[in-house]
């Protein structure tokens, strides 16, 4: 579900700026780029339970993939 | 014949504990395997809280004369600085927050002291060969041959203790993985005494480097080795050489100097699940291991032995039954738990268990540059007082608490006319008296303060409070009927006649 804040407008917006941000970093410094993005958007946001369920959703969004074929 | 109360182990914590059984007139043996005080500087920082349990034992003077006392440090990434650490230090605190002293002089200054009560027999250069504990304490074979028998048997005998060994005893926790090469060196400096906290620094890219001066221009110099890295070839000197010389060309300090000693170190989060066994009860190391961040290893061996050996020295005494040690696993275990919970988080950063936690630390100090609600994380969380909950702490706040630095009226430290045992703070409306009283069999000291001046409002008291203070200078109650003799029962003491418990 999109968040009502953000909307499509928004994350279509964020999208290629993250990817553009990801291509601009290293490969050997993008894990690090991306744990301090994270880091930064938590401690603006303010939140530690959002932050860890975004954690979780993101883990558990990537074993879905890992999976093979979407159902 | 008496009954005997031998130490195993000569190092801060048995010399601790030794010392403050002397004190409340009890013979002790010490059984120490090396023959004489240790070598190297091992456990260096010595914290405030120690400091006021030392100066209790009459034996602080000699650690404030030769330490070198601090206040900050300071972290850099890379050469850039990440975080400057201020440890809280008030006027009325009577000792800095830290002093920098080789334990080789810990334990010289403890065994002086020892030697001076003429009631404790350090045998040095013995080991202890087996122990065989039973209910009314422990037979000890000593190498050279010699058999001990022992009515409490003190296990302080540090990380690889013999005689947790041979009571079949395991610690329980973990261990971190990444290993730190530890060096004293002779080094000619003029820095001031100060934590330094180099990560990632470009003399040894990817470690992390300790610097701590300490008395006699020795320098303790911590580098962390790479994952994998081989620790004997780390502990050649000409590596060694090639890594300090390195860091030290890098901070710009001199190129002479000398290695006096080396070791490796790995941090530990571990602790045995109950501290006194029968007869034999342990403390510091051979009780549980902490990592080395926050320097809470020879602080929270210093509180243990003081914590058993007054609470002994009652059950010695008579005046407490031998079930009033339960209170000292309550209140250490529990204080090593929180050690272990602080610790493990600046293990985090000082030694990452992981990669997900390089990744991680590596982030937080590369935002610290420039976000500085991320220095927080880099905080070392030093060592501090624990607040304890026990049968030995009877309530009302701030029982639980040690008592904090308070200026009586006439100018004086309340902490320098507190004396070694139980106190009574009563706060009246008449000025300052302080008078020796006794409520049957125990002796205390009766200190009356005036209830309107300013050691009164540190203390949060109020005028007819009564609080009765421990021997370790905690709280132990706050009381509002003023029955000390009351509150001393009901802590488990026993106010007979003074006898011997084993008569």
């Amino acid at each position: 579900m999109l968040s009502p804040e953000l909307g499509r407008g928004g994350l279509e917006a964020l999208f290629p700026k993250l990817a553009e941000h990801i291509d601009a970093t290293p490969p050997a410094a993008r894990e690090r780029f991306l744990v301090k993005a994270f880091l930064l958007l938590a401690d603006a946001h303010g939140r530690l339970d959002t932050a860890l369920k975004c954690l979780d959703d993101a883990k558990a969004s990537a074993a879905h993939a890992g999976r093979g074929t979407p159902q | 014949m008496p009954p005997r109360i031998v130490v195993a182990g000569g190092g801060p914590v048995g010399l601790t504990a030794a010392l403050t059984l002397a004190r409340n007139g009890l013979p002790v043996t010490v059984i120490e395997a090396d023959a004489g005080v240790c070598e190297g500087s091992r456990a260096i920082c010595i914290s405030r809280r120690s400091l006021q349990l030392l100066d209790r034992l009459g034996v602080a003077a000699p650690f404030l004369a030769k330490g070198l006392a601090w206040t900050e440090g300071t972290s850099y990434l890379g050469a850039a600085e990440i975080f400057h650490l201020r440890m809280p230090h008030a006027p009325e605190d009577r000792f800095p927050p830290f002093i920098n002293l080789q334990q080789y002089y810990a334990e010289q200054f403890l065994a002086d002291a020892c030697a001076a009560t003429g009631l404790v027999d350090i045998r040095w250069g013995h080991r202890i060969a087996d122990v065989k504990a039973g209910p009314g304490g422990a037979a000890l074979t000593l190498t050279p041959g010699d058999v001990l028998d022992a009515d409490w048997l003190i296990a302080a005998d540090g990380a690889r203790s013999t005689v947790r060994e041979q009571l079949g005893l395991a610690l329980e926790g973990r261990s971190f993985e990444r290993r730190y090469l530890i060096t004293d060196i002779a080094l000619k400096c003029g820095w001031p005494t100060a934590r330094k906290v180099w990560f990632d620094p470009v003399s040894n890219p990817g470690s992390t480097i300790i610097m701590h001066r300490q008395p006699d221009d020795v320098w303790r110099v911590d580098c962390q080795l790479a994952e994998g890295e081989d620790e004997h070839e780390a502990l050649k000197d000409e590596n060694i050489r090639a890594r300090i010389s390195a860091h030290l060309a890098m901070v710009g300090l001199p190129a002479e100097w000398t290695l006096l000693w080396k070791s490796v170190y790995k941090a530990h989060t571990l602790s045995l699940a109950e501290y006194v066994h029968g007869r034999v009860v342990f403390a510091g190391d051979a009780a549980h291991l902490v990592p080395i961040f926050g320097v809470r290893g020879l602080n929270s061996g210093v509180d243990d032995a003081h914590n058993l050996a007054w609470k002994l020295a009652l059950v010695m005494k008579g005046q407490a039954p031998p079930s009033f040690l339960a209170t000292y696993t309550a209140e250490r275990r529990a204080a090593c738990l929180e050690n272990i919970a602080a610790a493990t988080k600046s293990t985090w950063f000082m030694s990452p268990p992981s990669p997900g936690y390089v990744l991680a630390r590596d982030a937080v100090l590369e935002l610290a540059t420039r976000h500085p609600q991320f220095r927080v994380l880099i905080d070392p969380r030093q060592s501090a007082a624990h607040a304890y909950r026990s049968a030995a702490i009877l309530g009302g706040p701030p029982a639980g608490l040690p008592l904090p630095e308070a200026r009586l009226g006439d100018g004086r430290s309340l902490h320098d006319v507190l004396g070694g045992g139980f106190a009574v703070l009563v706060f009246a409306g008449d000025g300052l008296g302080v008078a020796p009283r006794r409520v049957g069999a125990l002796d205390y000291l009766e200190i009356r303060i005036f209830a309107g001046d300013a050691c009164a409002a540190t203390l949060g008291a109020k005028h007819g409070d009564t609080f009765l203070i421990r021997p370790d200078g905690y709280v132990a109650a706050v009381l509002k009927d003023g029955d000390v003799g009351g509150a001393l029962r009901r802590m488990g003491l026993s106010l007979e006649e003074e006898r011997h418990a084993f008569a």
